[in-house]
């Protein structure tokens, strides 16, 4: 039996989202419904149940799904995480990366890759050694300036959020144990295909984000396969300060 | 055949990347595929022609080649009979 029951309550996030959800999860939406109501017309309609189904949350990209009525750190956590990704994939004047971000002393220095391949250990790895925070798992790069604005971390809270700095350099990790450390320059197709792969947005930002991630791979990005967390702070650190 | 309306495509130095924003899917072309691509319009004989004076290829090599691609186009949506 579906436990997918009807909306009770509309709320609006920001101008221009608005959500849907089942009466199971009215509490949990107490805070946002005071923290974000808006009475402006909303352009996104995003949905949350619980829906009988094998996975403990499930998200189609405009709704979510709980499998069971969620503990309440759980569910603001991932509900936060989703909202972010969401969020992310409707901004149109900055490309969103998949990516974790480092201010350095040579500017932002993003580390792109997918899920398991260290985005949050090595950026909190870094930080600890003094570089400024910027994001965690999805970096914004301003399509007009190419800063990269600071965005909310999810796993962990940095002692200071860098402000907005201007792109750098980005690096593709790959973690691979057992095997060598290796630094490869990727031009051209090769780093578009990563670019294509690990962003959020391209289909909201359109011809601009398509020229970016062009221009990005001519310039060329970094290839890290590393078998350590400190192998692989050392090879980034080693980028940042040349 | 004709190219698949609203697809975006960019130049980059080794080839194209081509982008449809109705599946969300994004595509690389090598300089050959991109040649093929960007006179995907002009027909097969046309593209061989330039394939052959291009890249030096044997105009039977060059046919097979772009046929191939061809489908291989239109089997991913990019390009659709007129």
């Amino acid at each position: 039996m579906s436990r997918n029951s009807g909306h009770l309550i509309t709320l609006h996030f920001g101008k221009r989202v608005l959500w849907d959800y089942s009466p199971e999860l009215s509490h949990l939406f107490r805070g946002f419904i005071t923290r974000f109501r808006d009475d402006g017309p909303p352009d996104l309609f995003l949905s949350v149940g619980i829906r009988e189904q094998e996975g403990f949350f499930e998200t189609d990209g405009n709704s979510c799904f709980f499998r069971e009525t969620p503990a309440e750190l759980d569910f603001i956590s991932l509900l936060s995480y989703w909202t972010r990704n969401l969020l992310a994939r409707h901004a149109r004047d900055a490309l969103v990366l998949h990516a974790s971000a480092l201010r350095t002393r040579r500017g932002a220095l993003l580390m792109v890759g997918p899920g398991g391949s260290g985005k949050t250990t090595l950026v909190k790895a870094l930080c600890s050694e003094g570089y400024g925070f910027l994001a965690e798992d999805g970096a914004p790069v301003n399509l007009c300036d190419e800063t990269v604005s600071p965005a909310m971390p999810m796993s962990f809270l940095p002692d200071e959020i860098s402000g907005p700095t201007r792109l750098f350099r980005v690096i593709s990790l790959t973690y691979a144990p057992g095997l060598r450390i290796s630094l490869t320059e990727l031009m051209g197709r090769e780093a578009a295909l990563v670019l294509l792969r690990e962003n959020f947005n391209l289909r909201a930002t359109g011809s601009r984000g398509l020229e970016f991630i062009a221009k990005l791979s001519e310039r060329g990005i970094v290839s890290l396969v590393y078998p350590s967390k400190e192998e692989a702070t050392e090879a980034i650190r080693k980028i940042a300060e040349k | 055949m004709r190219k698949k309306q609203g697809l975006l495509a960019q130049r980059i130095t080794d080839g194209l990347i081509i982008y449809d924003p109705d599946k969300d899917e994004a595509y690389t072309l090598n300089e050959t595929g991109a040649t093929i691509w960007e006179n995907a319009d002009l027909g097969e004989d046309e593209i061989v022609r330039l394939l052959t004076e291009r890249y030096g290829i044997e105009e039977d090599e060059a046919r097979e080649d772009t046929r191939a691609f061809l489908q291989e186009l239109r089997e991913k949506g990019l390009l659709e009979d007129e």
